[in-house]
């Protein structure tokens, strides 16, 4: 048996609180406040105490798709990139880098964001990068 | 103390009597539950105060004196003015019986350490009673509580049946008092209990009934429906949890409609409250909510004589609570 | 952002949100705390208990509005004349802080002269708001030693969003509520690393730490930061003035509202959307699947099929919060530590994975070990976040700026001076919504969060217990609207607007005022943004959510 309790921030508001991910062997089963973590010291709101529900829902994406003839295809992560990043390429090399635009992510990490806005910038050549601070 | 809480854990996963014990650690600079499954884990062992040698990082203190000229303490309960225990001891509590619930579901065959302050093994008995728990999966470690949080929890019993005794490093031949399976006849402090009704309850008593309706519907008012009080709370395990009812509580809307949210909890709660408090430092309206509880099981021990989790409450304890009606 | 920019030179909330326990006065306006920020609401709690006036100008009755001192509802879209008014009845009451304004502050008279026509009284009738409401208003929050200002979007997310931050910052200079605990102006980001995906330079104009693509020497930083040589090819062939350069664009790009029209016209041909659902998030929705249906390449991130989704061509399984390693900054500028729990399911990846692995593939290597090594780099190019490392978020996470390693991090800032040197007063003329109600769409639509679901609803709507608390959207209507169009309680209407309708049920509450309706937009089967108004702030480019008009419908028939 394995059962860890994981130390880590919550994904829905900006408050950002504290929060203990239950884990008993490798699934990750409940949620408890973090009693000293300076923003909300053994407190949550109804969303940051049933953050774990979502993580093992049976419709999270699991497998790279490339739609093909129309619809979905289940590919491989090889494949998807390739294709991925050519198309990209084939964009920016026929229409110039500024036809290629990128969304930004108030929902991934700092690190996320800081990668895709260097691929923006550096690999693409565009300053077409935003997000949805705005909404 | 804590030295012989590891020394005890240590033993019981060396012997392989448990297959975890669930207790307390520090770690990434913040104290929260933790399943110790081997001995090697055990230096990050606490138990959940926040002064003394399980101080916050001095560090983190430092930080803030550069730009902010104060921290806010962490304080569980700021606002209910209520004074602050020195000690710090039990300031990041968590609700271990339940933990132990959810794994002993999943391991029914295994047996599990467990540290127990007073709160802890009401609650136990209470689940054992219940049938959420084997009392011979379960083996307790237990402290008791300093008297100041004693004070601050109005306890009426601050320490579980057997304690780790604290004096060993000034009288080495109390050392076999620690092997925890040892009655304790001796309280470790006085005074120990607190008279009943306890102050908090009192002072409610002593308002007009029309007041303390609407000083409580005040409260009320705030409540987010987190449902933190029921998600922290070690003796809530329904699995169709009546809070959320539509017939009982309109889904949908903040505040839940009140008081009919809290007082389906606390009537609820009336004969599995062992009063720990979780509840109401979980409560983001900081509604005094365990008042709220010892106020019902109050009325409950009137009507049945039973308070939940206490074994040794006598009936002249009991009798001599107050005979008061509504809420 | 752009608001506070202005006036102060940083965008970020001043304060820090515990300090909001301590203030004597917290002004909040276009934020429905308890449901979009429980834990910002629990310290505002705790403040009223320490005796603090609480203020909340919004249109609905929220909870927080309800256990406040004072609640008022301001007409929709006038909050500019709200603020103008109050500032108007500071200055001719003497309530300012002339020292503060002297000291530390520039463009004070040219501000006074045009705070001059904004009277009580005549604002009074533009705002609906009763004039001894803004006069006590005024004078609570001017005579509080330390007060504090709480917005969110219900001041952003207007054409007059810019305007309406810059007036809160008037009116936190005016009164010298800045720069010291338990004041200042503050805005709670809306999602949970906003702050960070600005920090990150996740903006057309800027590069992480809010420094200016079009500035030579922060691109030059960058080229070398960046070994810029590698990928030399990137450079775009049809910018004329860069094209002898070699470097990095300093051309501004584009914002999201302007790729959805460039997606229309052809000049976006890809758009790679990283964990964001326009479809549901953006207003107009049937403007926004046309634009997004006319990309020929559109790659989305995610972890859930979400209705971008749906209409990608290739569509790549990210990992959620509890698959990964990395930070997140919130919204008072802290960054804290997103841990590890378990693995992704079946093949999805961790997303900097992704990315790089892309980055590779396009031309350009990344061989990242680990986000501490991004977060590693993230310090030497960004000055804000320059003091931080993993190992010096253990524990309570650092507030930025952070500028070095011994830095204890800043919990409050503009302390001595603002980040631009003086606060800057801006001369702010009432704008009205772009679009008003009229005969055949007579009612004010609004638009928010509720306390259970969060954003487009792609996270909580596939967790059960919230699904169970609140599962198909709304719209809110007043007792006495309801009465005149015969409408009862849990009955469907139509609602329309002029870009598009939907149908959804009624809640019949005294939570909105008269000829106003709300509708939260988590949900897609009744979807708000479906009426919303794309129009936008001429600055920010935030739409302008809050404000449309719709007509009613009664529906003879039950129906999903
Ligand atoms: S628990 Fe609630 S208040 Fe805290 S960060 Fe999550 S969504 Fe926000
Ligand atoms: S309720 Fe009693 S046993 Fe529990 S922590 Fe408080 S004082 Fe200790
Ligand atoms: S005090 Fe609160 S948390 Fe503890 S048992 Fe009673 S109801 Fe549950
Ligand atoms: S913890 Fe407090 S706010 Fe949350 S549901 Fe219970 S009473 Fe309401």
């Amino acid at each position: 048996m394995d059962y860890r309790t994981v130390l880590t921030t919550c994904p829905y508001c900006g408050c950002g609180c504290g929060l203990y991910l239950e884990v008993l062997d490798n699934k990750v089963t409940g949620t408890i406040p973090c009693k000293t973590h300076p923003m909300n010291q053994g407190k949550l709101c109804v969303k940051g105490w049933n953050v774990h529900e979502f993580v093992h829902n049976p419709n999270r994406l699991t497998c790279p798709l490339v739609r093909k003839n129309g619809s979905f295809a289940e590919v491989s992560w090889d494949e998807a990139l390739d294709y991925t990043a050519s198309r990209l390429k084939a964009a920016k090399e026929r229409h110039g880098s500024r036809s290629v635009a990128f969304m930004a992510s108030a929902k991934v990490t700092n690190e996320e964001n800081y990668l895709l806005q260097k691929f923006a910038r550096a690999a693409i050549g565009t300053n077409n990068i935003d997000h949805c601070a705005r909404l | 103390m804590i030295e012989h809480v590891k020394t005890i854990a240590k033993q019981l996963l060396e012997s392989g009597q448990i297959t975890g014990f669930l207790s307390l650690k520090k770690e990434h600079g913040q104290i929260g539950p933790h399943l110790f499954q081997s001995v090697d884990q055990l230096d990050y062992l606490c138990l959940g105060d926040t002064t003394g040698t399980e101080n916050r990082e001095s560090s983190t203190e430092e930080r803030y004196s550069g730009t902010v000229e104060s921290k806010p303490e962490i304080e569980t309960n700021r606002a209910s003015g209520k004074q602050e225990n020195q000690s710090g001891a039990g300031k990041s509590r968590y609700p271990l019986n339940k933990i132990l619930v959810r794994i002993s579901r999943n391991y029914p065959s295994d047996c599990f350490g467990i540290l127990v302050r007073g709160c802890d093994e009401r609650g136990l008995k209470r689940l054992f009673a219940l049938n959420q728990l084997d009392p011979d999966k379960v083996v307790r470690v237990g402290i008791a509580c300093p008297q100041d949080l004693a004070d601050e929890c109005e306890c009426l019993e601050p320490w579980p049946d057997k304690w780790v005794n604290d004096t060993e490093k000034t009288d080495g031949s109390e050392k076999e008092k620690i092997d925890g399976t040892e009655k304790s006849d001796k309280a470790p402090h006085e005074p120990v209990r607190q008279k009943l009704p306890c102050e908090s309850v009192a002072r409610l008593e002593s308002l007009e009934a029309r007041d303390r309706f609407d000083w409580w519907m005040e409260h009320f008012a705030r409540c987010i429906k987190c449902y933190g009080c029921r998600d922290i709370c070690p003796m809530c395990f329904c699995k169709e949890c009546s809070l959320q009812d539509d017939n009982l509580v309109r889904t949908g809307e903040i505040p839940p409609e009140y008081p009919v949210f809290h007082l389906a909890r606390a009537v609820h709660m009336a004969e599995r409250c062992i009063d720990c408090g979780l509840c109401s430092e979980a409560c983001p309206a900081a509604i005094p909510l365990r008042t709220l509880y010892k106020k019902a099981g109050d009325i409950m021990s009137n009507e049945s004589g039973v308070r939940p989790g206490y074994s040794d409450l006598t009936p002249s304890d009991i009798g001599n609570l107050p005979q008061t009606g509504e809420y | 952002m752009a608001g506070l920019a202005a006036a102060f030179g940083s965008g970020a909330m001043t304060n820090s949100v515990a300090e909001l326990e301590d203030s004597d006065c917290i002004f909040i306006i276009g934020s429905n705390t308890t449901s979009s920020h429980p834990l910002v609401a629990e310290k505002i709690f705790k403040a009223k208990k320490r005796g603090a006036a609480i203020i909340v100008a919004d249109p609905r009755r929220t909870q927080i509005a309800s256990i406040a001192d004072i609640h008022v509802r301001q007409n929709l879209g006038t909050d500019v004349a709200f603020i103008n008014a109050m500032m108007h009845a500071i200055i001719k009451n003497s309530w300012h802080d002339t020292g503060f304004i002297s000291q530390r502050t520039e463009g004070f008279e040219a501000f006074k002269e045009n705070i001059n026509a904004f009277t009580v009284d005549k604002m009074a009738d533009v705002t609906g708001i009763c004039a001894d409401d803004i006069v006590k208003i005024a004078q609570l929050y001017a005579n509080g030693k330390a007060s504090s200002i709480v917005y969110c979007m219900g001041i952003t997310q207007h054409v007059s969003g810019v305007d309406n931050v810059k007036s809160l910052a008037n009116l936190a200079m005016l009164t010298g509520n800045l720069g010291r605990e338990s004041t200042g102006v503050n805005p709670l980001r809306g999602q949970n690393n906003v702050q960070g995906a600005c920090d990150m330079g996740g903006l057309p104009n800027v590069y992480p730490g809010y420094q200016p693509v079009n500035s030579e020497d922060v691109r030059k930083k960058f080229e070398t930061a960046w070994s810029f040589e590698i990928s030399k090819d990137a450079v775009e062939p049809d910018s004329s003035e860069e094209k002898s350069s070699m470097g990095l664009s300093a051309d501004v790009g584009l914002t999201i509202p302007e790729m959805l029209k460039g997606l229309g016209d052809g000049s976006v041909k890809a758009l790679f959307v990283l964990g964001e659902n326009p479809m549901v998030s953006d207003p107009d929705t049937n403007h926004v699947r046309k634009a997004l249906q006319s990309a020929e390449l559109l790659v989305v991130q995610d972890i859930f099929m979400t209705p971008t989704a749906e209409m990608a061509h290739v569509v790549l399984p990210g990992a959620c919060f509890a698959e990964k390693d990395g930070t997140f900054t919130n919204t008072e500028r802290r960054v804290l530590r997103v841990r590890k729990a378990i693995d992704p399911p079946g093949e999805a990846r961790q997303d900097w994975q992704i990315i790089q692995d892309l980055s590779s593939l396009a031309g350009y290597p990344m061989n990242y070990e680990s986000p501490d090594e991004i977060m590693n780099e993230i310090a030497k190019v960004t000055p804000s976040y320059g003091g931080i490392s993993y190992e010096r978020l253990e524990g309570d996470g650092l507030q930025w700026p952070c500028p070095s390693l011994e830095h204890p991090g800043t919990g409050f800032l503009h302390k001595e001076r603002f980040t631009r040197g003086m606060g800057l007063f801006h001369v702010i003329d009432y704008i009205p919504p772009d679009e008003t109600v009229d005969d055949e769409y007579s009612f004010w639509l609004t638009t928010g969060r509720t306390y259970v679901h969060y954003h487009t609803g792609t996270m909580t709507r596939n967790s059960p217990s919230l699904n169970a608390e609140m599962s198909e959207g709304f719209i809110e209507i007043n007792p006495s609207d309801a009465e005149e169009l015969n409408l009862a309680q849990g009955q469907w209407v139509k609602v329309a607007s002029r870009r598009g309708e939907v149908i959804v049920k009624i809640i019949i509450t005294d939570t909105i005022g008269k000829k106003v309706v709300f509708m939260p937009f988590h949900f897609i089967e009744s979807q708000a943004n479906l009426l919303t108004n794309p129009a936008f702030d001429p600055t920010a480019k935030i739409p302008e959510f809050k404000v449309c008009a719709v007509r009613i419908e009664k529906m003879v028939k039950a129906q999903h």
